[in-house]
């Protein structure tokens, strides 16, 4: 149990570290939108739309726009979805007393 | 409780092709509806029902505490490491970094498979854990 937390504890240390280096180092976003005055005042959420529409599909590989925008432009996101997946898996296993 | 023969019977038929519709799921998670985290509930939906048709004392044996703790931290380590190699190979942190095939066929996409396999295999395991410690008797 207490190696379990303890190993939770330390891949979140070393995320929040690769983050906090990376990030300074490498921007996020490599792609975005080339023309961003062709879609007028319609904003960033219709033009990220038209964008993964027109584009997705070419750039990631994946068929499926959903899997190519939550593990491929936003796969970020998903690296904090995963984090708190496993700290509640601890959480649970702390207060029911798992063995 | 007294055991059913029919609950019994049925669970251990179905729970093989729970886990393949599962394992499904993931690995064509790029090209059709489904992905990691439904496919990992899928796969620990298997696990749920064996736990309730078999108990839990009788899933831990065939599926380890210990095993499926180990998969589960491993699967997290692997997803930081892909994340991590996108910035060591010069793409960008959590870039995608593989091949994308040709689009289409599975091993496609290159970098969306592993990570749907990772998912998978992560969000399948910490559902287990939390059903092995919500339902084991006293």
């Amino acid at each position: 149990m207490k190696r379990i937390l303890l190993l939770c504890l330390t891949c979140l240390l070393l995320a929040a570290l690769a983050v906090l280096v990376l990030d300074a180092v490498v921007p996020l976003f490599r792609s975005r939108p080339a023309n961003t005055e062709s879609a007028g005042n319609w904003g960033a959420p219709y033009q990220l739309r038209e964008y993964f529409s027109l584009h997705g599909v070419a750039e990631s590989g994946a068929l499926n726009l959903v899997a190519a925008i939550y593990l491929g432009y936003r796969a970020f996101d998903t690296l904090g979805e995963t984090i708190v997946l496993v700290i509640s898996v601890a959480g649970v296993l702390l207060f029911t007393g798992a063995r | 409780m007294k055991e059913s023969k029919i609950v019994v019977l049925v669970s251990r038929k179905l729970v093989p092709y729970i886990l393949l519709f599962g394992l499904y799921l993931i690995s064509y998670g790029h090209l059709s509806p489904g992905g990691g985290f439904q496919g990992g509930a899928v796969l620990s939906s298997a696990m749920l029902l064996l736990c309730l048709s078999r108990g839990v004392a009788a899933t831990r044996r065939l599926f380890r505490y210990r095993a499926v703790s180990a998969v589960e931290i491993t699967a997290f380590a692997l997803f930081l490491a892909m994340a991590a190699a996108g910035t060591a190979l010069g793409v960008s942190f959590l870039g995608n970094f593989l091949p994308l095939g040709r689009i289409g066929e599975v091993p496609s996409s290159g970098f969306i498979l592993f990570l749907n396999l990772i998912i998978g295999l992560e969000v399948g395991a910490g559902i287990t854990l939390i059903c092995y410690s919500l339902l084991q008797e006293e």
